[in-house]
């Protein structure tokens, strides 16, 4: 049988042997073309939070700064949708102003006439989530020139790169004909945005069909006098869109510490007893008398002869 | 603020050791548990809170805040006449339904009534008149006879069986206890018991009369904002139950990796405990299909193309691979039906791992534990009690996994995953890179490994040689037929066992890397070795390989010709073997 699985063994190696030469062949042969969006895509630019770090909390200012900047730039094409009105009490607000918020939201929540039992909207509760500015997939895609603005609740989870992505997503924007990389090369033709798409080096594929969202300093007003330049706006709505994909961090990390602390602590004292207890099997110079392990041997064996326990 | 954050983490530490505990013990609970972290109120009107003390930015007017009260007093109006009108509603329809004289108390709260016990709610039935000791109804009569059945959901409670009334005191149960309560006023065929005058039946809450909208939803278009709304974000304490588990199953496989190669390294397979072995190796099997299927049930992106690639191996079989894939699926795609069963065989499993567990240690305990040294135990001083040296050992080393578990859980729990997991699933746009969970990279690697059509087609290759590379090792017993168990006596198999952790580590990069022309050609060197390794080093080397003396017993191997020195001078030495200079 040894034969057999030798000779499986061997088959095995050899196709892949002989994958390996086919492939440097053709990669001898015909090298592949450097593809220009993994020639001019970026990493993102370095963003630094008040939530970063394991001992990071998040600053409730910059959470309403950055959640202005969603309900009155970004919320106009993206949805939130698994974030409810009553979860902004986490970032400061009280009951009475999410009443008024959940009230006062642009879009209305649809519903049923209890009259005629036909479709009709009625103004959102804090126990809503925030409803979507498109009806449906359709309805958006055909506002947004067939693309379609994806859902921002859980968007830097669902990035790589994170709060720093959207960051420099957002600030990333710049004009195709005048961008070089950093060896100075412009982009080369086919690699420029076509026609309702915008260049930005940050996105996967450099052209993104979603315009500009922040485009002037001054866009919204801040209530607490911040300066709203645009990047301090995609600053704040970065922030904001860490606290809607994780709102119990700061909770998650509070727990964490108890927890590490107390596992910390029971692993310490457990490594005292592991030593403690292998002291008298793992010591160097053998013992005589009571204390040889071949006496006690002999003193087990003896007591289960006679039948006393322990 | 500081006092508050302190309250905040003892509460919080508590919880997280009974979350930890939890998700180790069981891996798999669905419950929330009872204390809240931060969790959010599942009601939106139960606080009011007009008068707005939390100091805000905005700078609210007067006649603003005057508006919000009215407002919320008028939510709060609303709400509560809804809940007993809906009660009364479906008071209403229960006896409207009912074949018989039925009457019906139901409420969302009966406590929310102001009744005291449960007479005083029933006092408002028709035909139903009170008894009343001190003020506080005590029992009841129905159209003016006492002789009243009762019952506790359905099964005969206290019935009057003699024709004077024996009823429970209503006064020792509160109304807050049941969710409602029927009184029938003639009795029907499907009633196991009943009174001469009427029967009272009290129905408590039961376990799953909770809202639906609190449980996981296992289906194609819920269970993306199950997971991560409701989970994440409503359930008290739902974010540390998912993320437990999530990060759960890796270190499962971690702890499973460091067992199988210590197997390997210690000869662990070899006679007379192939069984274990193979066991073992069913338990890796099966715990990766369950890791596979609950990887699918949150229904994100890579969840969605994981079960398109992995049940599309089997489409690589002619013949009968295509109807083999549907038969799995359930469907031409991943759908409603793959996911439906994957959830129920993510909760199957691990039971099934459970009992095979039950056998590994059966099988263990006849030719009993193995031990570094490879040598069998020759009498008593070679052997030391489970409790409490293994315990012990054990014990430090599961609480410093379990600090790293809590490293991982609590401060990067999305780390071992992949960002796309979080899109919802979507089968018109494939994620760029399609990669499974880090435990399956080796594996990946290989399938991905083989790139040319060579009599059989690429895809079936690679698939045939991932099955192998699990199966192979179960003839391990009789690849390996060096009678010495212990990699420790062995110089050259140990060399090659090294190389193999290596290999494997290879392999483990280049299945989870996104694929270059160099990042392949490295993939096919170290995937041929794994199999070169397995099926023919390894009958080689334990065909050709000198091994080094091994010590005549347990207990002299580990006292290092001591037992010499510490005798007394003259009598004959009790060890000195050669050997026992290379242990540990």
């Amino acid at each position: 049988m040894r034969f057999i699985l030798g000779f499986i063994g061997a088959v095995l190696a050899g196709v892949l042997l002989i994958s390996m030469i086919s492939n440097l062949a053709t990669y001898v042969q015909n090298p592949p073309a450097p593809l220009a969006s993994e020639e001019f895509h970026k990493e993102p630019k370095p963003l630094h939070l008040a939530s970063d770090g394991i001992f990071g909390k998040f600053d409730n200012q910059q959470l309403q700064r950055g959640f202005q900047v969603y309900s009155e730039v970004c919320s106009a094409c993206h949805s939130l949708e698994l974030v409810s009105f009553r979860d902004l009490k986490g970032i400061g607000y009280s009951d009475a102003e999410i009443k008024k918020i959940a009230s006062d939201w642009k879009t209305q929540v649809p519903s049923i006439n209890p009259d005629t039992g036909e479709p009709a909207t009625r103004k959102a509760l804090p126990s809503d989530t925030f409803p979507a500015p498109f009806a449906n997939e359709v309805a958006a895609r055909a506002a947004n020139n067939n693309a379609l603005p994806p859902d921002l609740s859980l968007m830097t989870k669902a990035r790589e790169g994170g709060a720093a992505y959207v960051y420099s997503l957002l600030t990333g924007f710049t004009d195709a004909n005048k961008y070089r990389d950093e060896h100075g090369k412009p982009l080369p033709a086919e690699a420029k945005p076509p026609q309702g798409l915008h260049f930005n080096p940050y996105f996967a594929n450099l052209n993104i069909a979603m315009p500009p969202p922040l485009t002037s300093d001054g866009q919204v007003t801040y209530a607490d006098g911040t300066k709203p330049t645009v990047d301090q706006m995609a600053k704040d709505v970065s922030a904001f869109l860490v606290w809607t994909a994780e709102p119990n961090l700061d909770s998650r990390r509070a727990a964490g510490f108890a927890v590490v602390i107390f596992l910390l602590i029971g692993t310490i004292l457990g490594y005292f007893a592991y030593h403690q207890v292998w002291a008298d099997a793992k010591r160097k110079v053998r013992v005589t008398g009571a204390l040889d392990p071949e006496n006690q041997a002999k003193t087990r064996r003896a007591k289960a002869k006679q039948g006393v326990a322990g | 603020m500081q006092q508050k954050f302190l309250a905040y983490s003892v509460r919080n530490a508590l919880l997280a050791v009974v979350g930890t505990t939890l998700a180790l013990a069981a891996g798999a609970a669905c419950a929330g548990t009872p204390a809240a972290t931060g969790g959010t109120v599942p009601a939106a009107i139960t606080t009011s809170g007009p008068a707005a003390t939390t100091p805000t930015p905005q700078d609210d007017t007067m006649a603003k805040k005057q508006e919000n009260k009215k407002a919320a007093v008028q939510l709060q109006g609303v709400t509560v006449s809804a809940g007993i009108q809906a009660s009364q509603q479906r008071s209403i329809d229960i006896k409207r339904n009912a074949p018989n004289i039925e009457d019906s108390i139901t409420a969302v709260n009966i406590g929310e009534l102001p009744d005291v016990s449960i007479t005083d709610s029933l006092q408002r039935l028709t035909g139903v008149q009170i008894d009343r000791s001190a003020g506080e109804g005590t029992s009841l009569s129905v159209r003016g006879l006492p002789e009243v059945g009762t019952t506790l959901n359905g099964l005969p409670f206290i019935t009057a069986d003699n024709i004077d009334s024996i009823q429970p005191n209503y006064g020792t149960l509160p109304a807050a206890m049941f969710s409602g309560v029927d009184v029938f006023k003639s009795p029907t065929a499907s009633m196991l018991d009943s009174g001469i005058s009427g029967t009272v039946n009290l129905r408590t809450y039961q376990p799953f009369d909770f809202n639906p909208g609190w449980s996981v939803t296992a289906s194609a278009e819920g269970a993306f904002t199950s997971v991560n709304q409701l989970i994440m974000r409503d359930v008290n304490a739902g974010w540390l139950l998912r993320y437990a588990h999530m990060n759960g199953a890796s270190f499962f496989f971690i702890v499973t990796y460091i067992h199988i190669f210590r197997g390997l390294y210690y000869g662990s397979y070899k006679a007379p405990r192939e069984l274990v072995w193979m066991l073992g190796l069913v338990i890796y099997l099966l715990m990766m299909a369950t890791a596979f299927m609950g990887y699918v049930l949150p229904w994100g992106q890579m969840s969605y193309w994981g079960a398109q690639v992995i049940t599309g191996f089997f489409s690589a079989f002619p013949l009968v691979g295509e109807p083999i894939r549907i038969w799995l699926l359930g469907g031409y795609a991943p759908d409603q039906a793959a996911l439906t069963r994957f959830f129920s065989l993510h909760y199957l499993l691990p039971f099934i791992i459970a009992a095979v567990v039950i056998l590994h240690i059966w099988a263990l305990h006849i030719p009993g534990s193995s031990n570094p040294t490879g040598v069998d135990v020759k009498d008593e001083k070679d052997t030391l009690p489970f409790h409490p040296f293994y315990t012990a050992k054990d014990g430090w080393f599961a609480g410093g996994v379990l600090l790293v578990y809590a490293i991982v859980t609590y401060f990067a729990p999305n780390y071992l995953g992949h960002p796309d997991n979080y899109i919802p699933a979507n089968a018109l746009a494939t994620p760029a890179h399609i990669v499974p969970e880090w435990y399956f990279w080796p594996f990946y690697a290989i399938l991905r490994s083989f790139t040319v059509d060579f009599i059989l087609e690429a895809k079936l290759w690679g698939v045939l040689a991932m099955f192998g590379s699990i199966l192979l090792l179960f003839f391990l017993p009789w690849l390996d037929r060096s009678p010495v168990r212990s990699g420790a006596y062995r110089p050259v198999f140990k060399r090659f066992f090294w190389l193999l952790v290596i290999d494997v580590l290879i392999l483990g990069y280049v299945g989870g890397a996104p694929l270059n022309w160099w990042r392949t050609a490295l993939g096919q060197i170290a995937a041929a070795y794994y199999f070169l390794h397995f099926l023919v080093i390894l009958p080689l080397v334990s065909a050709f390989e000198t091994p080094l003396p091994l010590p005549r017993s347990i207990s002299e191997s580990v006292l290092h010709g001591e037992g010499a020195e510490a005798a007394p001078a003259g009598s004959s030495p009790r060890g000195g073997s050669t050997a026992a200079a290379v242990v540990q």
